[in-house]
């Protein structure tokens, strides 16, 4: 049989994008063949788009975005398949090497030989899923359990390293939690640190709609809004000055009803990779806990680090996940009462590869033309 | 043997009424470098606490601080404070209350006393017990006074008896001991691991000491100082040294490598990289660390034939000492993915670094303050030596002393030499002790 022709969205150049055919071959004896129905799109996709650059990785050949998706397997090889024609998966885009050390070790996520679908960082560059149909290996495909919708499977990706975040977190019942960024990652944080029994989740960013989206549906407890001060800090000391004063009111805040002060917590996600955000972190965090770094923003940060080490604050590096596919899946569909309706996330919906460069445009924003908040924006390719 | 230095201030009549119950000497600091021999009162020991002459002290950064600034970090001392908190002693009276001791007994002081009630006292964390008293620090307010006097009362429960054959010396040693083996606690590197101190001083070395007996299979030492780095390979607190660059230097000066495995590989002679070319900026300082680190792992690199895809990742934790920016940098640089950067010690508050080498490569930073449950470890340690047998032998702490002074009135000259890392001939500074 010959190779089918696939329709695919692919990156030229910074804010270039084109539809264009590919050439699709059968799937190998270890692959399916999947048509991807949904795909949300993160932050890294935007910043290729912009930049045609994530940090310090650059594209150096045409790119298919996209790496949050789920599908429907529409072809398996005729040597045999775990899966069949018509099941439903979440995709885990990210190929390890699986022989080197942190492979066997069980961190695949940090295998040197990764190749992650939509990253420039390998060469030649692994594709993206905004594509009609990709063929990707059965052993990194999750079925989604019948009750659970292609765009919870979709949801899997980002879910998966707030999932990771919180298992390197060690967080404990009954702990105090912040989270800093309410963004798609931020809530999906604040809703794994419900899940897993902290007592209060307070969730702050200097938007306040973003807060108040968090508590009224059930990711967090405790809003804040993240003052912003005109003219911005400029030297160090003014900026420590704002990221403590900015702690001292967090520490301040209460629990409604509650007499008591929350204080300094025990652990804190930063999700944002904002500076500022990274020394709030160090003074908001109760001697002997953790900031969990999550946000991937500036390479370079001053920081006051003795803050950290003298009260013995672990900063925690999450990167991306590994061995989270099948627990978040089963989370999702379990129905359990403490995490809430994380599809809730899911603000923004364009249909078709049509629909692409709005979808990228949207996201870029914070909110849309009519005001409403930009979450998560998801790209529907279902017929 | 060490040379002993006698105090000129012999001299100087102590007063008779030292042997007083009531009163002892006190070195007493009063300002920067206003040092002061004083006759303070002391009561008898209160219930639960022993009265102990103290008989030999370490001195530490920390006290050299106040020494020399009357002040640590952002710390200000805002009343005459006695310095001085690695030290060992003599019961010679008890309070009520006290089981387990009889005068006599000779014992290591653990000088940081904690509340003991509150939530992280209770889970064991009771080095960041936000009602911690430390001895010879200005955080606490009336200042609790260090261990340079010749008696103090100590709650018997933060005093550790000592086996007959662990000297004084060693036994003040305990205290820097223990931030070592708490360093260790935290990282809890797995045996076979790799591992890099940085700074060969005498934390630095008895952290290096801990992470071989703790079994790591590579413990890389470096320094600045070469005399420091020979020592610390010659006698087996590591197993490779490496003399890193002064960043004054030119890259022409090559750095020395010191291995007991027998063999040394000299550098290339005037490696120039483009950092040199712009050194002050971030950028050319992170590009200098790198190469840093680069030239660190590949001293420890197995043999050709053994070397999987693998090398040269870095080492599973790093043990920073030094507490200075440039040497986070490489720190950073020198662990592999996954692994842990341990900062052991004060160091400069601010610095600017490299986060994204950490966070994208999951390489933990760890800090260490003092210690928590490490007393009896160390006696555990000092006991075992001198057994024999094989696996590696704990270096001898009493080495480690290198310069003793007699009496408080030799404070002084005590705290001068111990600002620095040679003596007047030349010989090597690593721990300078007050013997009463």
């Amino acid at each position: 049989m010959s190779a089918t022709e696939v329709k695919a969205s692919v990156l030229h150049a910074a804010g270039d994008l084109r539809i264009q055919v590919r050439p699709l071959p059968e799937p190998s004896a270890d692959e399916v063949q999947i048509a991807v129905q949904a795909t949300g799109l993160c932050g890294s996709d935007l910043h290729y788009f912009r930049h045609f650059r994530n940090g310090q990785i650059q594209v150096r050949e045409p790119l298919t975005l996209g790496h949050e998706s789920a599908g429907v397997v529409v072809a398996v090889p005729p040597t045999g398949s775990p899966f069949k024609v018509g099941d439903r998966v979440a995709i885990e885009v990210g190929l390890p090497c699986e022989n080197c050390g942190f492979c066997r070790e069980g961190r695949y996520n940090i295998c040197r030989g990764m190749n992650f679908r939509s990253s420039a960082k390998a060469f030649p560059h692994a594709q993206g899923t905004l594509q009609e149909r990709i063929n990707h290996p059965a052993r990194w495909c999750h079925k989604l359990p019948d009750s659970l919708t292609l765009e919870h499977g979709a949801i899997v990706e980002p879910l998966s390293v707030a999932m990771h975040a919180k298992d390197r977190s060690g967080i404990k019942q009954g702990s105090t939690v912040l989270v800093l960024g309410a963004g798609a990652v931020g809530l999906l944080c604040a809703a794994v640190c419900k899940v897993a029994g902290a007592k209060t989740v307070i969730i702050a960013d200097i938007l306040e709609d973003r807060v108040k989206f968090a508590v009224e549906n059930g990711f967090a407890d405790v809003p804040f809004t993240v003052p912003i001060v005109s003219p911005r800090p400029e030297s160090i000391d003014d900026k420590l000055a704002y990221a403590q004063d900015v702690a001292e009111k967090l520490k301040a805040l209460k629990v409604n009803g509650a007499s008591e002060a929350i204080g300094e917590v025990a652990i804190t996600f930063e999700c944002t990779g904002v500076e500022s955000c990274m020394q709030t972190a160090i003074y908001s965090t109760q001697p002997g806990g953790k900031v969990m770094i999550i946000g991937m923003g500036t390479p370079i940060q001053t920081l006051p680090i003795s803050a950290a080490s003298l009260k013995e604050v672990d900063l925690v590096g999450v990167f991306r996940y590994a061995n989270t596919y099948r627990k978040v899946l089963d989370l999702l569909a379990s129905g359990n009462p403490l995490l809430p309706d994380v599809q809730k996330i899911v603000t923004h919906r364009l249909k078709g590869l049509n629909g692409i460069p709005t979808a990228f445009d949207t996201a870029g924003k914070v909110k849309d033309e009519a005001g409403n908040l930009v979450i998560k924006v998801m790209v529907d390719m279902t017929e | 043997m060490a040379p002993s230095a006698m105090t000129d201030i012999a001299s100087m009549q102590l007063p008779i009424y030292s042997k007083h119950p009531n009163k002892v000497n006190a070195s007493v600091l009063h300002g920067p470098r206003d040092l002061r021999l004083e006759v303070r009162d002391i009561e008898e020991p209160g219930p639960g606490e022993l009265q102990i002459a103290v008989r030999s002290t370490g001195i530490c950064g920390s006290d050299v601080s106040y020494y020399k600034k009357f002040a640590n970090g952002d710390l200000c001392a805002c009343a005459p404070l006695s310095l001085g908190h690695e030290s060992s002693g003599t019961v010679i009276a008890l309070g009520t209350q006290v089981h387990g001791f009889k005068v006599g007994d000779r014992v290591a002081l653990e000088v940081g006393v904690p509340c003991g009630q509150c939530g992280i006292c209770r889970k064991g964390r009771y080095n960041l017990c936000k009602r911690m008293r430390f001895r010879s620090s200005a955080k606490s307010v009336p200042h609790y006074q260090g261990t340079l006097q010749e008696r103090i009362n100590h709650p018997a429960n933060w005093c550790h008896k000592l086996p007959e054959h662990v000297s004084f010396e060693a036994a003040a040693l305990l205290e820097p001991l223990s931030v070592a083996i708490h360093a260790i606690n935290r990282a809890s590197p797995a045996p076979g691991s790799t591992a890099l101190v940085i700074g060969a001083g005498t934390v630095g070395l008895l952290t290096a000491a801990m992470a071989r007996q703790s079994g790591c299979t590579s413990v890389t030492i470096t320094d600045v100082d070469a005399g420091r780095v020979n020592y610390a390979v010659k006698k087996g607190f590591a197993t490779h040294g490496f003399v890193v660059p002064q960043p004054s230097h030119t890259p022409s000066s090559n750095s020395s490598i010191f291995t007991n495995s027998g063999s040394s590989t000299p550098l290339e002679p005037g490696a120039m990289t483009p950092a040199s070319l712009y050194p002050n900026t971030i950028h050319g300082q992170l590009v200098s660390a790198k190469n840093l680190a680069s030239d660190i792992l590949s001293l420890s690199k197995l043999p050709p034939n053994l070397q999987g895809d693998d090398e040269d990742e870095g080492v599973d934790v790093t043990f920073e000492c030094t507490g200075k920016e440039a040497c986070m940098h490489t720190s950073l640089y020198a662990t592999r993915p996954g692994g842990k950067v341990v900062m052991v010690g004060m160091g400069t508050p601010i610095q600017t670094l490299p986060m994204s080498a950490a966070h994208l490569r999951e390489v933990d930073i760890l800090g260490i303050f003092r210690y928590a449950n490490t007393y009896e470890t160390g006696v555990r340690l000092l006991s075992a030596q001198g057994r024999g047998g094989v696996g590696f032998a704990f270096p001898d702490l009493d080495d480690m002393v290198t310069h003793k002074f007699k009496g408080l009135g030799a404070a002084k000259q005590a705290f001068e030499l111990a600002s620095k890392t040679a003596d007047e001939d030349g010989n090597l500074v690593l721990k300078v002790v007050i013997e009463v």
